[in-house]
């Protein structure tokens, strides 16, 4: 019945992708029922790709790819040298999905990841499209999609609505780009999260289910019912991944990032647990309450 | 009718605090129907004080002073230098808010206004504390109250939530400070939007209400029949403040500092009327429970 693949982003497990980090956090998400993993890009030139793929096939379980561009690597940016580096991260990344067998890069792709000091510029926003329609060609090659995750305004100052993000895929106009929803985001920035779904309409690709706090699922103010009954009515059959940080888990780097001064679990296979049960169930609720609406 | 004194945030009409700013931030509010104007300090040196004060006398409104502070001049910062111009900071403010004819200083007191880079040390905690004190004991000799607005992870890393503010309430230990929930950031760090209220209790001082994208009210999706409900409950009669921004009217430096990219109206006035009416429906709606 549950037709959407259930993913959990590596990072409830682990903080970095060496050997043992990546046959734990694979073991540990086909063990707690995940169909699939969200693996943080790792530079394909030094990581050890073929022990991925291995577990992957091991543990029968998909993976996907996520990254975030930072200043450095930015391509919302008018500066050519910036915005190079962050086109090779991409076109890297995509060799990474390639050759993982990964089929879908997904996140912050198309800015840096940062608290901006000023809006975004024309220039800018031009410069990052004209970047994603190159990779976005390369990807296609391999048959792989690429995600456009709108953050909320603390993390990008380009793309915070989903109407704004299928304006950019639309003046991107390349056929394997997708629209990627992230809860925790959604809920700064939009009227509610079935609003954002129906804004999405058929570019929504991919869902990042995330607190509003980014805790446990369940324990915050998101209205889950409201969104899964709206993916069922849209008839979106896509991934659903369950996403949570503590600092227990994340180097400090990336925790002061994305701001978590708080740990809201210290147990991964509790808050992956949790998830799994709470995204199993909200998917059957949906079900069994679509179908009276019509 | 609402025992709460209702206000409206500066931001809403103008960038800036020039005279002819202030002139038509006062005379907007006072269309609008506010009991009361919140200034944001953020841009002070061009504040005419005494100026500011006859006019706010002469419409006949109350007036509220917050700020942040700066990187620069943090209280929460381990480097001694960096506090001390902080501290200089805050002691400035709280004698404009004195001069403005407030007696109710507000806003993140306790650290810069900004995305930090790394969690709040130990040493920089004790320094909010040890700064606050100071302030505080300044304040009550002069019958003012101090509020510690708790901010959303974005903004600072002393305190997100109303469990983090009582602690640090209780750490500074003068009962004129008092604790301000905004329901912008308790959408980002809270559970829900009732529980926050029965913890703070009768240590509630100050209340800003902004919808979860800060735009019109009732057009985002905070619960806001669940905070007036609380607010009800714990017998809040202090003041409620409307919080809003867009990039229609902008500060240089504040609408960079909080990310303020989106166009979410234009017409502050009507923005203004708009939240009133609705603020006062639903602080009538709340009053009428039937047991």
């Amino acid at each position: 019945m549950t037709t959407n693949p259930l993913g959990i982003h590596a990072g409830v497990w682990v903080g970095d992708w060496t050997d043992d980090s990546a046959r734990y956090a694979i073991e540990s998400s086909a063990e707690a029922g995940y169909d699939l993993i969200e693996i943080p890009a790792v530079d394909p030139r030094t990581a050890n790709l073929a022990h991925t793929v291995r577990l992957l096939a091991e543990n029968r379980i998909d993976a996907v790819v996520s990254l975030a561009l930072d200043a450095s690597t930015d391509i919302n940016t008018e500066d050519a040298t910036v915005s190079e580096r962050g086109e090779q991260l991409l076109s890297r990344t995509v060799d990474f999905a390639r050759d993982i067998g990964a089929r879908y890069i997904g996140g912050v792709t198309y800015s840096a990841m940062v608290k901006y000091t000023q809006p975004a510029t024309d220039a800018s926003r031009a410069n990052s499209l004209a970047v994603l329609g190159r990779i976005a060609a390369k990807a296609k090659l391999s048959g792989i999609s690429i995600g456009v995750e709108y953050v909320n305004r603390y993390e990008s100052n380009l793309l915070n609505t989903a109407a704004q993000t299928v304006r950019f895929i639309t003046d991107l106009g390349a056929d394997n780009v997708l629209l990627h929803l992230d809860t925790f985001h959604a809920n700064s920035e939009e009227l509610s999260l079935a609003t954002a779904v129906r804004d999405a309409g058929d570019l929504l690709g991919y869902i990042h289910a995330s607190e509003s706090h980014r805790g446990h699922l369940g324990t915050g103010i998101l209205d889950f019912p409201g969104l899964f009954r709206q993916l069922a009515l849209s008839g979106y059959t896509g991934p659903i991944t369950f996403e949570s940080f503590s600092s227990v888990i994340h180097p400090r780097a990336t925790a002061n990032t994305i701001g978590i001064w708080r740990d809201p679990w210290t147990d991964p296979a509790l808050a992956a647990r949790n998830a799994h049960a709470f995204l199993s169930a909200q998917l059957a609720a949906a079900a069994l309450t679509v179908p009276s609406i019509h | 009718m609402s025992v709460n004194k209702l206000g409206v945030h500066a931001l809403v009409f103008a960038g800036g605090t020039t005279p002819a700013e202030v002139e038509y931030i006062i005379t907007e509010t006072k269309k609008a129907g506010y009991d009361l104007v919140e200034f944001s300090l953020h841009d002070s040196p061009k504040l005419d004080v005494p100026g500011t004060r006859a006019a706010l006398e002469a419409a006949g409104l109350g007036v509220v002073a917050s700020r942040g502070l700066s990187f620069t001049a943090d209280v929460s910062s381990d480097d001694a230098d960096t506090v001390a111009r902080g501290a200089a900071l805050l002691h400035d403010s709280l004698a404009i808010t004195e001069g403005l004819g407030g007696t109710h200083f507000t806003g993140a007191l306790y650290s810069a206004l900004g995305k930090y880079m790394q969690p709040l040390s130990t040493a920089g905690r004790a320094n909010v504390v040890a700064v606050l004190k100071e302030l505080a004991a300044e304040a009550a000799g002069k019958g003012m109250t101090l509020g510690l607005e708790i901010c959303n992870r974005y903004e600072t890393n002393v305190i997100n939530t109303a469990a983090d503010a009582l602690r640090l309430a209780d750490d500074i230990g003068h009962d004129n400070v008092l604790i301000h929930l905004d329901s912008y950031h308790m959408n980002i760090e809270e559970d829900d939007f009732t529980r926050p209220v029965l913890l703070v209790g009768d240590r509630l001082g100050y209340v800003h209400i902004g919808e979860n994208h800060r735009g019109y009210l009732g057009s985002g999706h905070i619960d806001f029949a669940a905070f007036f409900h609380a607010l009800q409950d714990i017998s809040y009669t202090g003041p409620i403040t409307f919080e809003s921004f867009s990039s229609a009217v902008v500060s240089p430096t504040l609408s960079n500092d909080l990310s303020i990219w989106r166009n979410l109206w234009n017409d502050g006035p009507e923005l203004a009327r708009h939240a009133r009416e609705y603020l006062v429906h639903a602080i009538d709606g709340a009053s009428r429970v039937y047991s």
